[in-house]
């Protein structure tokens, strides 16, 4: 099974507001699913970033980086410093840097007992109001 | 003696019963003082509104949504937090916009000077805006000073929005009026002691603020901004020295800041304008630190993804 699968396809329009333009730094149209686990994260504004460890076929790793949304705003979403402990096992579903490094902007996060948080932007998932319950 | 008492209370009930309900203007609220006497606006006040700078053309001079309209304009707010991107949802007011002088809502026209500039600024393309980096990322200078961390400016820090971080914080001490914007981490440190301001060569990117009390009303006064910079959220047209911006901070009710900002600057705009928001008091509402240049990997990002966009296209 791969551990990274990348999806091209065309999604909706993402409004590009924010402290930076949505579209200039990720390829909307370059989706990734990322399973791995949590390296660790960094609670910062303007954006928070997830650091994740993605297991490779070949029993190697590559990290990634997610750009979530602000401290507060996660917060407000359900998001505490325990939600994410190093180690922790996610699944992540966001978009790649247009510079093709392994950074991406993440969507939704989903745990093994299957509890999703909204990290946001959308990616035609359910409303982040119903995830953060 | 019981019965006795009884009716005289009885009949001080009747006498009251029968004086005249004089009219009553509504009470003014007078906000508590600070130990040192000065009205206490203190607080945290968000500004997690939904209200527009500017109003629709079509809706004139009426200043006021419909029931109709605010619902129309809450489900929107809803579906932008739901589908954008960092985006939160912030309820509706019945306020049509942020704008409220010109009386149609709308920023008076550009001068022909300012419009000139502005089209002279990068190579024709205008002044860098948030979204600009999408058609070109060859440097920092194509972004604007909110994307390069650096400030949101007057009146861009006090604007409400259906973006994120808000927040706002008052805070007083005796001679001093503290404006704290969560978002860029701004901090405005304001004297009410009747000092002149600065130099006139001594300018910032917000300006040289200086305070006074008009009864319960905190007004100050700013000048000295930086020139030739864009004013970020309003319409992003790059400033003259002559920008002055006067703001009102009035505690309207126990849980109500008014504010009000009147912007003049006969460089860039026909005549001043001002708008108005009233922040909701939430003392749970905490700033978090914005510690904005430290975490921009977007900027990294934005300009490396430019180059291999080059580079690919080059190959093509």
């Amino acid at each position: 099974m791969k551990a990274i699968a990348i999806v091209a396809g065309l999604l909706g329009t993402v409004p590009a507001w924010a402290h930076h333009s949505f579209a200039a730094e990720f390829d909307r149209n370059k989706v990734v699913n990322i399973t791995g686990t949590i390296i660790k994260m960094e609670w910062v504004n303007p954006h928070a970033w997830i650091h994740v460890a993605a297991k490779n076929p070949d029993g190697t790793t590559t990290e990634w980086m997610i750009e979530a949304n602000t401290p507060n705003g996660l917060l407000r979403r359900g998001f505490t410093k325990k939600s994410l402990e190093e180690g922790t096992e996610v699944i992540i579903r966001g978009y790649q840097a247009k510079s093709g490094d392994n950074k991406a902007n993440g969507s939704s996060m989903t745990f093994k007992d299957g509890k999703k948080l909204f990290l946001g932007s959308s990616s035609g998932d359910e409303e982040p109001e119903k995830q953060a319950k | 003696m019981k019965r006795i008492i009884l009716l005289s209370l009885l009949a001080v009930g009747i006498v009251s019963a029968q004086a005249p309900a004089a009219k009553q203007a509504p009470k003014q609220y007078v906000p508590a003082k600070t130990p040192w006497g000065d009205p206490d606006l203190q607080g945290n006040w968000p500004g997690s509104i939904n209200i527009p700078l500017q109003r629709p053309e079509n809706m004139g001079e009426r200043s006021v949504l419909t029931e109709a309209e605010k619902k129309t304009r809450d489900t929107a707010g809803k579906q932008r937090a739901t589908t954008g991107t960092w985006i939160e949802y912030y309820p509706a007011t019945e306020q049509a916009s942020l704008v409220v002088d010109p009386k149609n809502g709308r920023l008076p026209p550009m001068t022909p000077e300012a419009e000139r500039r502005n089209k002279a600024v990068r190579g024709g393309l205008g002044p860098p805006t948030l979204s600009s980096p999408e058609q070109r990322a060859e440097s920092v200078d194509d972004f604007d000073l909110w994307g390069r961390c650096i400030t949101k400016g007057l009146v861009g820090s006090m604007l409400p929005g259906n973006l994120y971080n808000k927040g706002n914080r008052i805070i007083q001490a005796p001679g001093i009026f503290v404006i704290q914007n969560e978002m860029v981490h701004e901090t405005r440190i304001i004297p009410t002691d009747g000092r002149p301001h600065r130099g006139k060569d001594i300018r910032t990117y917000m300006g040289d603020g200086r305070g006074h009390w008009e009864g319960n009303t905190m007004v100050v006064e700013t000048t000295n901004f930086v020139k030739d910079i864009a004013m970020n959220g309003i319409n992003f047209a790059l400033l003259t020295d002559q920008l002055r911006i006067v703001e009102r901070f009035n505690r309207t009710a126990q849980d109500k800041l008014s504010y009000d900002a009147t912007v003049e600057d006969p460089g860039t705009w026909a005549r001043p304008w001002t708008m108005h928001v009233d922040y909701p008091l939430d003392p749970t509402y905490d700033l978090f630190e914005y510690a904005c240049h430290e975490a921009n990997y977007g900027m990294a990002d934005i300009l490396k993804g430019a180059r291999m966009e080059e580079q690919r296209k080059a190959k093509q």
